[in-house]
């Protein structure tokens, strides 16, 4: 039945189902890609027009009216509609949770969503007549930022914040005697007062890249840039966005893998390419900033976007160019709701987009390795360092099992510290673990401190006398004796960052020693603090955990210190060794990046696995050759493509019925499909959930695709569905 | 019943440096030199031991202060070192001087 009765719009929601909701327009006027609040159910949502037609399925008793629509805000475009339908699809997640969950927090709410004014200020010709010396020299401030208004014509707030912490009051003075006049902005796109136009001389691999991109940058081209730490990467995207985006409106994309190297890959954009406006986008930001930068990016304003995962989805109606930095790194994968690959996403944008594509890496995800590999994607390699002194570290093995051990440490190790120490050098010693301990161990008994919600252990952290699961972040004090025998001489055994920087101080009691992990990072500005610190040449020695491997450039550090990382040669993922490799690589990077010489010291009980053998040589391509040929006999991506679901709930029961149902279901609907039992991960509990999972596996995307598509609807109809939690993750990256 | 007692007069020896628990509590590591004559078979014969023993809590810190080469009279009961070890070690209960 259909019936005519006015306006009709289809509307886009946030709720757990596939489908669009049909309401009744009123003449509110709202076009597509507009936002609305609607009835739904007794609760008022946020809704996006995705059609406005004439026609309705829905009886006109049932029909609702919206309630309040936003026709003043600007609309999607329909290019963030077909990217989010194919995502929605390729996901196998609802459309309108999809749609509405790419949009910045504030465009999710039923308020119109503002954003506070910023102005830009000006002096007046009353101030330029003046004149600096009609200010009272008692008022510094207000002398600094006349000085700098007079400098640079018009600066905004965050520029005159860099003038000074209180150019607020001085700035009201001024506008009061009529000196300088204020103008809105927008306040994403930050001045910067420290611009700097030194242009590096590329070298001939530099400047082969650049050149090759651009050659072919009026289309759809993906390109994998494979240079080694330190063989300016950056600078390479930097000579792009300049060549790319001048002489025209065009937008540029940069997708960064976290949150802390946006602020140092922004602040080089800023100070290179001060023409193009820029805007950050990562979920640290606050909501009104985001959206004020999502805005700006989406109005075609912001020239450049640097964004964690979520701003693959920004709207930019005029992108040339996108870059994903770093393009291995696990971060780009969402984990919960849906589970897109940030990375797999630009690909399909840039391809719908008919716009090239640059992934950078030391360390490429096999699966970008085997496509560069066969010539789907365009290689670009860059073997040497860009600054040309600089030379590879020396990356050498300590075998732990010759040598007896000071609290972790090798005496190689030791030694090698007492040098730098000796000769002013920074050293950064990198154990993956923070805490003071892995475990809390009774000898009397064996017994060990478990979390009582997960499959693992409590994490000593003795300083603050607590007891921590590092996956559910239970805490506890820690017990004063063993719960199994009453023991109370309980010993934390293994090494964490705490404990490490413990023996520092007890070895080497003059080094000044400084530990960077989640723990003592913490406090807002707390790692930027301590990268300054580092840079002034006030610490000695780093102990760090994978927060430090990435991005930072430490010239003065000459020796990087591995230890405990044998347990990932044996962890039962399959991506495990190729993870740990691009981590040592990168650690490894951090050694010797100016002029002095690098050496990597790695603590393991294998020296000669093949690992480590390819890590001495640097070599990448040829451990990849081993590792996807491995792959390959294993029949594991990318050579075969993966598709899991996750289920958890109190109790283990109802999860493998329903698990037990999606494998017999997913077996009826086809046999190209390779369908496991469910099985208990790894973590067999989590945060009091327990566990189970089911891999279904093909050689090819599309028969995969073809049965998901008919098994979720099956799966989300069963009448366990809602009662366990469950989600479908497609190229699964953890299992 | 069970009893773990034992009763010793000894030379105070090799005391470690203090340690704590996580949870805080005070551990010394010491040992107890002991000589004696016993009565054994109706005989009567030397005895000499070197006793590895530990006192935790209020008496590790008081026993820290007393001077090695001290004679004391201890209490306290035996217990292995630890789950696969045989060696046993003293845990103090009681400890005092002998003037």
């Amino acid at each position: 039945m259909t019936e005519t009765m006015g306006e009709i719009l289809r509307v886009a929601l946030d709720v757990p189902v596939d489908g669009v909701f049909d309401y009744r327009g009123n003449g509110s006027g709202v076009a597509v890609g507009q936002r609305v609040v609607v009835p739904f159910g007794p609760r008022k949502q946020v809704g996006i027009v995705l059609e406005v037609t004439g026609s309705t399925d829905v009886p006109a008793a049932k029909l609702k009216s919206i309630l309040q629509s936003f026709e003043d805000e600007p609309p999607l475009d329909s290019e963030i509609f077909a990217l989010l339908k194919f995502c929605a699809d390729y996901y196998q997640y609802p459309y309108g949770q999809a749609l509405l969950s790419a949009l910045p927090g504030r465009l999710r709410q039923t308020e119109p969503a503002t954003t506070r004014k910023q102005f830009s200020y000006a002096l007046t010709p009353a101030g330029m007549v003046a004149g600096v010396d009609a200010i009272p020299a008692r008022q510094a401030v207000q002398r600094r930022v006349y000085a700098a208004l007079l400098e640079h014509c018009s600066l905004n707030e965050s520029a005159l914040a860099e003038v000074s912490s209180c150019w607020r009051k001085a700035i009201n003075a001024l506008l009061e005697n009529g000196w300088v006049k204020a103008e809105e902005t927008f306040a994403g796109l930050r001045q910067s007062l420290t611009a700097s136009s030194v242009q590096p001389e590329l070298n001939q691999e530099q400047t082969h890249a650049v050149n090759a991109i651009l050659a072919e940058s009026g289309s759809f081209k993906p390109w994998l840039l494979h240079g080694i730490t330190g063989s300016g990467k950056t600078e390479v995207y930097i000579r792009l966005l300049q060549a790319m985006l001048a002489d025209n409106d065009g937008q540029a994309l940069v997708l960064v893998p976290e949150i802390n190297l946006t602020p140092q890959l922004e602040a080089r954009f800023r100070s290179r390419l001060p023409e193009f406006p820029l805007v950050s986008l990562h979920s640290n930001l606050g909501e009104s900033e985001r959206l004020q930068n999502w805005r700006l990016a989406q109005s075609g304003a912001a020239r450049i976007i640097i964004g964690t995962r979520l701003s693959v989805f920004t709207p930019l109606p005029r992108l040339r160019l996108v870059i994903v930095d770093e393009e291995h790194d696990t971060s780009y994968k969402q984990q919960d709701s849906m589970r897109y690959h940030a990375r797999d996403v630009a690909l399909v944008r840039a391809q719908r987009r008919n716009i090239p594509i640059l992934l950078g890496s030391a360390t490429p995800a096999l699966e970008t390795w085997h496509n560069a590999q066969s010539g789907r994607y365009g290689l670009l390699s860059m073997h040497e360092r860009a600054v040309s002194q600089s030379q590879l570290p020396k990356v050498v093995c300590v075998d732990v099992s010759k040598v007896e051990l000071r609290d972790g440490l090798s005496p190689h190790l030791i030694k090698a510290m007492r040098e730098r120490l000796d000769r002013g050098e920074q050293s950064l010693l990198f154990i993956n673990r923070r805490g003071y301990s892995p475990v809390l161990l009774c000898t009397a008994c064996q017994w060990i401190a478990p979390c009582m919600r997960c499959s693992s252990r409590l994490v000593v952290h003795l300083r603050q006398g607590f007891l921590r699961c590092h996956h559910c972040g239970h805490e506890q004090k820690i017990v004063r004796q063993c719960p199994s025998c009453g023991n109370p001489d309980l010993h934390p055994t293994g090494h964490g960052t705490q404990r490490l920087e413990e023996t520092l101080a007890k070895l080497l009691p003059e080094a000044r020693v400084l530990r960077v992990d989640r723990d003592s990072t913490r406090r807002k500005n707390a790692l930027s603090d301590m990268l300054v610190a580092v840079h002034a040449g006030e610490v000695d020695i780093l102990v760090g955990t994978q927060m430090l491997a990435k991005g930072h450039d430490f010239p003065n550090l000459t020796l990087v210190g591995v230890l405990d990382t044998d347990s990932a040669l044996f962890s039962p993922d399959f991506r495990a060794a190729e993870r740990l490799f691009a981590q040592l690589m990168q650690v490894a990077g951090r050694a010797g990046r100016a002029d002095k010489p690098g050496e990597v010291l790695i603590q393991t009980t294998f020296p000669e696995h093949s690992l480590f053998n390819a890590l001495r040589r640097q070599d990448f391509p040829a451990y990849a050759v081993s590792l996807l040929h491995e792959r390959e006999t294993a029949q594991f991506p990318p050579y075969e493509f993966l598709a899991l679901v996750k289920a958890e709930a109190n109790d283990y029961s109802p999860v493998h019925r329903f698990l037990q149902y999606a494998s017999d279901t997913a077996r009826e609907l086809g046999n190209e499909v390779l369908v496991y039992d469910p099985v208990r991960p790894q973590m067999e509990r989590l945060k009091g959930m327990e566990r189970g999972q089911l891999l279904f596996q093909a050689n090819n995307r599309q028969v995969l695709q073809v049965v998901l598509r008919q098994l979720v609807p099956l799966l989300r109809a069963h009448p366990l569905s809602n009662k366990i939690r469950w989600a479908l993750d497609v190229d699964p990256q953890e299992f | 019943m069970s009893f773990n007692r034992l009763e010793l007069s000894a030379e105070l020896a090799k005391i470690a440096e203090l340690r704590y628990t996580p949870a805080g509590i005070p551990v010394l590591s010491f040992h107890l030199l002991h000589v004696s004559e016993q009565v054994e078979a109706k005989l009567k014969r030397r005895v000499e031991c070197d006793v590895p023993s530990v006192a935790m809590g209020q008496l590790a810190l008081e026993t820290q202060t007393i001077a090695e080469g001290t004679q004391v009279k201890v209490t306290g009961f035996l217990a292995k070192r630890s789950l696969k070890s045989a060696q046993l070690v003293l845990h103090i209960q009681t400890l005092e001087k002998i003037i």
